[in-house]
């Protein structure tokens, strides 16, 4: 019979080498938190319990003269607020032609134009900044991101539908004619594992992946420049819905840029506080500081004075918020936007 | 009964408005749905077609449920 020493030294013995290999279960533990905390103060909302200016607004944009362009899904429209909230113009089309809106997403805007997704056309609208329809825009893969340039081009993160297409930032000028298609990830096993919400750095585009613990900075060519992850969790699970594979949580909700080239990463599911924490990354891709929103949101957007707009009262409301940071020894503070 | 695979947009944002009760926002999340539940109930009206767009569309749903609607 074998000693009790030997058995509790072998049992031990077993235990050190096999614990490491045995990865702890996922779960929603906050990561790499060491960074700064920022602050947020309010300077403006838009939209109320109380009024009927907004009732599910899901993608915003702000033009150059502050104006605000709202696409709103549950009122079928796209609404353009001024400085003061007053409502200027709204274009509301509910129905299923070719000029009427099903399911609108996000919107985008160039010097002269507005675009649209719908979720249930395999196309981009045009409107003018009258939101008078102008034409669509052929695209057949969902658009999970619309982005545009300074000089107008369309920049959208296009969602393979078939296994084995690879994802692609399509970069087409105002009428939709392909400048170039930038490929990225290469998710086999899952077709939406790839998707990703993308801001256009510099000369670069910087992803965060909705379903994989990824942030990623590639230049124009789709080459990495840099990788992060800024959890310690795995990817989103996925399971199987009728024998489609789907992820169970978003990672990352939302990417935006400031003037700095400061990444503002918006935490889903594995965050401390989900769909309310904010990641600020530097343009290398360091953690600078984090940020707690006070209001769960979908979507993060920076305008060209660096103010923060996210959602508030489940899409009933905007938020304008003044980012504040902490002051860094032996730096000059950044000068405050003006509202 | 087999149902023609043209391109019927409007053919799946009805299945998906009664898969999801319409009367609340979307339906996802809200009363007794989830965003699974829907997007099974999608799913099955999709499997009758002969189109990879239809599934394209549950599919777009489900994750945007996820993002708008589920904070978890």
């Amino acid at each position: 019979m074998m000693p009790s020493k030997a058995i509790t030294f072998l049992c031990f013995g077993f235990w050190a080498v096999l614990a490491p290999l045995v990865r702890p279960a996922a779960s929603a533990t906050p990561l790499k938190q060491s960074a700064a905390k920022a602050g947020v103060e309010e300077v403006w909302s838009l939209g109320s319990l109380e009024d009927n200016k907004l009732l599910m607004w899901v993608g915003l944009a702000v033009d150059d003269d502050g104006s605000l362009y709202v696409s709103d899904a549950l009122d079928y429209s796209l609404k353009v607020f001024d400085l003061k909230g007053r409502l200027l113009r709204t274009g509301r089309r509910a129905g299923t032609g070719s000029e009427e809106f099903q399911a609108l997403r996000e919107l985008a805007l160039s010097r002269e134009l507005v675009f649209a997704i719908d979720q249930y056309r395999p196309n981009i609208l045009v409107f003018n900044k009258q939101l008078q329809y102008q034409y669509a825009i052929s695209q057949p893969r969902p658009i999970s991101c619309l982005r545009t340039l300074p000089d107008g081009t369309l920049a959208a993160a296009c969602v393979p539908i078939k296994k084995g297409e690879r994802p692609v930032i399509w970069l087409a000028d105002s009428r939709g004619r392909t400048l170039q298609e930038i490929r990225y990830g290469a998710d086999a096993a899952h077709p939406a594992g790839d998707r990703a919400s993308f801001v256009l750095s510099g000369p670069d585009l910087v992803l965060a992946y909705n379903f994989k613990n990824k942030v990623e900075r590639l230049d124009r060519t789709g080459r990495v420049i840099w990788s992060k992850r800024l959890f310690n969790f795995p990817d989103a699970r996925f399971k199987s819905v009728m024998g489609t594979q789907l992820p169970t949580q978003y990672i990352y909700k939302d990417i935006a840029v400031d003037r700095t080239g400061r990444l503002y990463v918006l935490g889903g599911g594995p965050a401390e506080h989900p769909s309310r924490d904010v990641y600020v990354l530097s343009p290398g891709g360091e953690m600078v500081a984090t940020i707690v929103l006070p209001d769960s949101t979908h979507f993060l957007y920076i305008d060209a004075q660096d103010f923060l707009y996210s959602r508030a009262n489940d899409g009933l409301t905007i938020k304008k918020f003044k980012v504040l940071f902490p002051a860094e020894p032996g730096r000059k503070p950044l000068k405050r936007p003006r509202p | 009964m087999k149902i023609k695979s043209s391109f019927k947009p409007i053919v799946l944002v009805l299945a998906f408005a009664l898969c999801l009760h319409i009367a609340a926002p979307f339906g996802f999340g809200a009363e007794t749905r989830t965003c699974e539940q829907a997007l099974d109930r999608c799913l099955l009206v999709a499997s009758f077609m002969a189109n990879p767009f239809y599934y394209a569309f549950c599919l777009e749903g489900y994750v945007f449920c996820k993002k708008y609607i589920q904070i978890y």
